[in-house]
Order: structure tokens, then C-alpha cells, then sequence
């Protein structure tokens, strides 16, 4: 166990190290630096851009500034952002939680709607409620998140104005609203981005879940545990237990696609967090905090898809001795 | 042929018949654009009037902000959105093949080497680097870069499914043979592998043209993408988002027509499942 966390630790930081070598490459390969990337850099005299420019050691050679930037990389220190006018760090570490609270909590509700439903299913393949539920999920699988998202805006902001349309909270009113109706605002600005996220998610889960389900119900095991005469609820947990295995596993291999989802929505919703600063930075061609938002989106996919191995190996006792 | 055998074969027959009647009349709208478009898709009318409809007998899809028809640039964004999926798939096929095939084929401390390298690639988040890419590319990106790009990143998967059906076919008794008869590598890919690799490509290309169906529409949708006046599916969007409110029909009929080909593939994809009679394989 300790050699497979081990393993997958140094994978993490394979991981890392190659995102941040490409964020390395691409920013090398992009026209000019970052000096003259900055704002107004076209009135500042070459005389002056070349003081700069060795100040930030870009007139070293490329290997010691290669050496250089995995030194930042590790003590996450991404440089200045240009579109934020502060440096990264603040930047991440100002917009970083809001993400991660969006991103959280789809997951978390997505894995418990999509097990709900497909544990439901996978007990009644071919049913009509099966088939029924079936379809929605497909439909809710094919469609692009962020066209979800922009249906919802158009629904509950427009055509049935009960909810709030972009934000976090309310622009004008949050500071003096009291405690209470604080949280209520906030909750009511969570809606829609969480909803939109939470249906995709729910209906990858619950796909998944169904057919472990399904195949679950064909072991052996089962059949055994209805010899014994144990109740049909009885059953059905232990099956559950063990058709759970792949839903966690999938937790892990989606964090990509909520990562994703959360780009688009932040967008769609103005959601102050971390994809709507790198769609910004992509914009106004801020180098670092997009170099920035490639390292610690690859760290963040791993290190979950390291939590869902774990998670699995909790749940199924054979993974753990490899 | 029994009873039972013949019904059997009039199910399958029946299993079919959506998903290529689908896939025929996407590839119809595709090819037959220009004739089958009410209006050109970028010359607008000249008369203020025509800005902004809504969904009419005239104009079924309703008019953009330029007073273009919409229905004519959705079925003309049909030919560069299902296009473009299909050259950037068969380009990302070309290269997982190419690679798992190598893998499985060596062995040994190569395929291992290949393999993390692999799963190193894998673990970044598909999105953020085609982000990356565009930000930092001097230009707004080509069309072709931009299918380059999506082949180029998509094929991560695909190498990795080919390795291990290699792996597995390499361990029976026809690859033995091929083997104790010296014939060479090549010839093994080409005679003996690639046919057997054929359910699993085809059933995976389904599955990836869907994919990369939505993936091209939000990058598009974020202006990363094909880029106006080539209506894409994802860019009719983009002209959208910002009055949607005032034109909703400029983000319903595309996402309409996304939906519309990505079940189309998967419907596509199953079928070709139940054909080779896999049940093993990625949903």
C-alpha cells in the first residue's frame, strides 16, 4: 500500500514537472516575452526594455532559465500576472477557493444523484423507469455542459426570473444585507453554476453505476446471498457495495471534464474563480497566470485521480496488495 | 436458418437502421449544403429589417445580429463542425494506432517507457492545454492548426486501448506463429494486427468524433476555435451569448444540431458494439 501511494506521489510530480516543461515551451514560443507583453511595453525605450529584461533573467540562456522556472514552479510562484496586475500567487490563492467550491460540491452531488439513480436502475434493468431515466441520461451525456448552462441562464434569469444570473453575491446590496440573507444570497448565486455542472456529472455517474450494477447482479454471490434467504434490501446493499468500486474510480477520470465544466460555466455565470481569470489572461495574453493555470490544473487532476485510487483500494480490499 | 436465428438477424437489422439513417442524413446536410441552405450563409440582406428575427415560416431558425439566416449557417456549420471532428479523429487514430501498436508490438523496457510517458500525458486536463496552445499561438488560430491540434491531443486514449489489444493479441496463437515464421514486424502490424484492431478503432472513432463534436463547439464558443465569418456550430453560439436574451434561437438550434450528432455517434457506436459483440469497451 505505502509503495503504491508512493509510486502514484512521484507520478504526481512527473505530471507536474511535464505540464510545467510545456507551459515552459509554449511561453518561449510565443512571440516576444513577457516584458514586452506587458501593458503600454511599445513607449518603453529598448534601453529600458533590455535593463528589465536582465533583471528577469530573460537574457540568460535557455537552460538556466529553464532551471529558473522549475524553481518557481515548485515554490508556486508563477511571476506577475499582467492581466490581474498583481502577482499570481495572489491571483490563485484569491480565486482558487471559489473554484474549488463550485467544483466540490458538483462532484459530491453528482457522485450521490448519479449512484442514487443508477443503483436504482441497474436493480430493474429494462424496466420502464429504467429506460426512461436511461435516455434522459444519454441526452444529458451528449450535450455540451455549457449549452446546459446557457439554457438554465436563459430559464431561470429570463422566462422565470428566480435566480440570480451572474456572481457570487449580489453586487450592490451584499454588504448590508445581515448575516442571514448573506448566506441566502450566496446560495442563490451557487444555483445555477452547481446545476449546471451537477447534471452532467450525474448523468456520467449514474451511467456508470447502472452497468456495474447490472453486472453485479449476475455474480455468483448473489445468488447465494438469496439461497440464505436474506431480504431483497439486504442484497441489494451488498451488491451496491460492491458495484461502487467503479464510480469511484470514475470520480477520479472525471475531475478533467469538472475542471473543464467549470471553465465554461464561471464563464457563462461570471463566477469569479480560476476559469474565468485563465479565459481572461488567454485574452489580453497574460503568460504567466495561463502557464500558471496549466501547472496546477494537471496537479489538481492527479492528485484527485491519486485520491480516487485510494478511495478504490479502501472499498476493494484485492486492489490494495498491488 | 431457423426461426429464432432469422428473428435474431431481423433485430440486428432493426438495431441499425437509426443510427444509419442518422448518420446518412447528417452526412447529406454535410455534403449538400449549398443546395439544400435557404440563404447563403455569410451574405447578409442588405435591409436593416431583417436583424435579429425570431424563428419564422421566412426564417425557420430566426436571423443573427448581421441579419444572416441561421438555419443556413447551422447546415453550413455542419459541414466544418462534422468535418473538422472527423479529420482531427481519423489524425488522433492515426497516431494512438501508431504508437500502442509500436508499444505492444516491442515489449519489453520500450513499451514501459512509451507507456508512462502515456499515462504522463493522459493526466493533463485535454482543455487546459488546447487553452494554453491558443493563448500563446502569435495568430488567431488556422483551421488546419486548429485540426492538427485536436488530433495532436487526442490520441492519448486511443494508444493506450490499441496497446493493450496488442498486448492481448500478441499472446495468441496466430501471432505465434507469425513470430516463429520470422515474418517481419511491419508485415505483423499490417496483416495480422490491424485487422484485429479493427472493432476496437472503429467503435472508439464513434466515441471520439462525439467528443470532439462538443469540444470543437466550446472552444469556438469561447472565440479559441474556428473562427468568423465559418460558422461552426460552437461560433453561431458565440454570436449569441451576447444578447441571449434579446436571440435565443442563435444558442438553442446549434446545441440542437450538437445533440443531434453526438447521439447520432453513440447511437452509431453501440451498434458497431453489438456487431463485433464487445461489451468491454469504454462507454
Amino acid at each position: 500500500m505505502a509503495r503504491r501511494v508512493l509510486t502514484r506521489l512521484f507520478h504526481t510530480v512527473l505530471v507536474v514537472w511535464t505540464a510545467a516543461s510545456v507551459a515552459f515551451l509554449l511561453l518561449h514560443w510565443a512571440p516576444g516575452d513577457p516584458i514586452s507583453a506587458m501593458a503600454d511595453a511599445s513607449r518603453v525605450p529598448p534601453a529600458q526594455r533590455a535593463v528589465w529584461r536582465a533583471q528577469q533573467g530573460f537574457d540568460q540562456p535557455l537552460a538556466v532559465q529553464y532551471g529558473r522556472w522549475l524553481g518557481q514552479v515548485a515554490r508556486a510562484d508563477f511571476g506577475f500576472s499582467t492581466s490581474q496586475q498583481r502577482p499570481t500567487r495572489d491571483v490563485l490563492a484569491s480565486r482558487l477557493p471559489n473554484t474549488l467550491l463550485l467544483m466540490g460540491l458538483a462532484l459530491l452531488t453528482s457522485i450521490a444523484a448519479g449512484a442514487a439513480l443508477g443503483a436504482w436502475q441497474g436493480a430493474r434493468v429494462g424496466s420502464v423507469g429504467d429506460r426512461v431515466l436511461s435516455s434522459l441520461m444519454l441526452v444529458l451525456y451528449a450535450v455540451p455542459e455549457f449549452w446546459v448552462a446557457l439554457l438554465l441562464l436563459l430559464l431561470f434569469t429570463y422566462y422565470l426570473p428566480i435566480l440570480p444570473a451572474t456572481g457570487m453575491v449580489d453586487a450592490v446590496f451584499h454588504d448590508q444585507m445581515g448575516p442571514w440573507e448573506q448566506l441566502q444570497d450566496r446560495a442563490a448565486h451557487l444555483v445555477l453554476p452547481w446545476l449546471s455542472l451537477t447534471l452532467m456529472g450525474t448523468a456520467v455517474f449514474a451511467r456508470v453505476q447502472r452497468a456495474a450494477m447490472r453486472d453485479q447482479w449476475r455474480e455468483p454471490f448473489v445468488r447465494t446471498a438469496f439461497a440464505k434467504g436474506l431480504t431483497d434490501t439486504t442484497v441489494r446493499r451488498q451488491v451496491w457495495r460492491t458495484a461502487l468500486l467503479p464510480v469511484v474510480t470514475m470520480a477520479g477520470l472525471f475531475l478533467p471534464a469538472v475542471l473543464t465544466g467549470a471553465v465554461f460555466v464561471e464563464r457563462i455565470f461570471g463566477w469569479p474563480g480560476i476559469g474565468s481569470a485563465l479565459l481572461q489572461a488567454i485574452a489580453l495574453r497574460d503568460y504567466a497566470l495561463v502557464s500558471a493555470c496549466v501547472v496546477l490544473g494537471s496537479a489538481m487532476t492527479t492528485i484527485g485521480s491519486l485520491f480516487a485510487d485510494l478511495a478504490g483500494a479502501w472499498l476493494d480490499p484485492r486492489m490494495r496488495t498491488t | 436458418m431457423t426461426d429464432r436465428r432469422k428473428r435474431a438477424r431481423g433485430r440486428r437489422a432493426r438495431r441499425w437502421r437509426g443510427p444509419l439513417l442518422l448518420v446518412g442524413l447528417l452526412a447529406a446536410i454535410a455534403l449538400g449544403a449549398p443546395w439544400i441552405a435557404p440563404y447563403s450563409p455569410d451574405v447578409p440582406p442588405t435591409y436593416a429589417t431583417q436583424l435579429h428575427l425570431p424563428p419564422s415560416a421566412a426564417h425557420p431558425f430566426g436571423t443573427d445580429s448581421f441579419g444572416r439566416d441561421v438555419l443556413s449557417r447551422v447546415i453550413h456549420g455542419s459541414r466544418v463542425s462534422l468535418s473538422l471532428s472527423v479529420a482531427a479523429v481519423s489524425l488522433a487514430l492515426l497516431l494512438g494506432t501508431a504508437y500502442g501498436a509500436l508499444a505492444g508490438l516491442i515489449g519489453g523496457t520500450v513499451d514501459r517507457l512509451l507507456m508512462r510517458m502515456l499515462d504522463v500525458a493522459l493526466a493533463m486536463p485535454r482543455l487546459l492545454l488546447l487553452l494554453a496552445v491558443a493563448a500563446f499561438f502569435p495568430t488567431r488560430l488556422p483551421l488546419t492548426a486548429f485540426i492538427l491540434l485536436l488530433g495532436c491531443t487526442g490520441w492519448f486514449e486511443v494508444a493506450r486501448l490499441v496497446r493493450g489489444e496488442v498486448q492481448a493479441l500478441m499472446h495468441r496463437d496466430f501471432m505465434l506463429a507469425a513470430r516463429s515464421l520470422g515474418v517481419p514486424r511491419v508485415r505483423q502490424l499490417w496483416r495480422h494486427l490491424l485487422p484485429h484492431l479493427f472493432p476496437i478503432l472503429a467503435v472508439t472513432a464513434t466515441l471520439n468524433v462525439a467528443g470532439t463534436i462538443t469540444l470543437e463547439a466550446g472552444l469556438s464558443f469561447l472565440g479559441l476555435g474556428v473562427q468568423p465569418p465559418t460558422p461552426s456550430w460552437g461560433n453561431i453560439m458565440l454570436d449569441g451569448a451576447d444578447a441571449l436574451f434579446a436571440n435565443w434561437w442563435l444558442t438553442v438550434f446549434p446545441g440542437l444540431a450538437i445533440m443531434l450528432a453526438v447521439l447520432t455517434c453513440h447511437a452509431l457506436g453501440d451498434a458497431l458494439r453489438d456487431l463485433f459483440a464487445m461489451d468491454q469497451l469504454p462507454a
